[in-house]
């Protein structure tokens, strides 16, 4: 799975396009934060069918709360667990839908799944990201991560044996 | 007229009910189901005159939603706001019997263009 250059800067519109119409926010592109915040939110999409990865949003506590209260049109402090999932699933879901129309072939999408802070990520996320954009919304850092996955063996391929 | 919003986030149906308002349907009934499944009872149930549906759901997802609806005789008017718009989901949705396909992310003009031919 490949991913053009250009296609950096179309996941940067896609976001900016889903931050303003979806909450009504801004969202810029920022440099790599020095250091992770200390609690962090993720939501992932699969893609799968001739390209096999992972679309990931990531941002901290405090911006997933100040994402679902935009979302939910409620103050930060009012917002729990389940709009928080709700709100950075759909975000995810919507960018993860977009990313996918800039991969070539036939690709079905996944449901998003929220990772509780503080939990590994199941997925084999050791290989380097094919894009990776760095933004901020209101001063939280939004990390949007495209990886590639190994493709899931077919039925009709035969394993190997070792000899 | 009585839509109905189909959405498994309930953030997401918020939002559409919202632009639905902001695009100038106001006035309307508007109720709201989680599935595809839910849904397909809330059409028997309550008759809408139009379903809005999410293509991407547990359950039983948009597609089969409506594929579902014209397998039993029903030809509730019936469009996708979906977070897949690629030609090739357009063409899917089109041939199912879906009169549009809005793409998320959307705008209250995205809305009036979908609809109004439809509510006219």
């Amino acid at each position: 799975m490949t991913l053009d250059p250009k296609d950096l800067a179309e996941i940067e519109e896609i976001a900016r396009d889903v931050w303003s119409s979806l909450l009504g926010l801004e969202i810029t592109v920022a440099q790599a934060p020095d250091a992770c915040p200390e609690e962090v939110v993720t939501a992932v999409v699969t893609v799968s069918g001739d390209a096999h990865g992972v679309v990931g949003v990531q941002t901290s506590g405090a911006g997933a709360r100040a994402m679902a209260a935009a979302m939910f049109m409620m103050g930060a402090d009012e917002v729990g667990e389940a709009e928080v999932a709700d709100a950075l699933g759909e975000l995810t879901n919507v960018v993860g839908g977009n990313v996918k129309g800039l991969l070539p072939g036939s690709n079905r999408l996944s449901l998003p799944t929220v990772l509780d802070a503080g939990v590994e990520d199941p997925r084999d996320l050791t290989q380097p990201p094919l894009a990776e954009v760095f933004l901020i919304c209101d001063g939280e850092p939004v990390l949007i991560a495209l990886h590639a996955l190994a493709a899931v063996p077919s039925a009709a391929t035969p394993e190997r044996i070792p000899s | 007229m009585h839509i109905l919003v189909v959405d498994d986030s309930r953030a997401m149906r918020m939002i559409v009910i919202r632009t639905l308002r902001q695009a100038g349907f106001e006035g309307h009934q508007i109720s709201e189901a989680a599935d595809g499944r839910e849904a397909f009872e809330a059409v028997k149930d309550t008759r809408p005159d139009l379903v809005l549906s999410d293509w991407n759901m547990p359950n039983m997802t948009g597609i089969e939603l409506l594929s579902a609806l014209r397998r039993s005789g029903d030809e509730t008017p019936f469009g996708f706001v979906t977070s897949e718009g690629s030609a090739e989901m357009r063409e899917w949705a089109e041939r199912a019997g879906a009169l549009f396909l809005i793409a998320k992310p959307f705008n209250p003009d995205t809305f009036r263009d979908a609809l109004l031919p439809v509510m006219a």
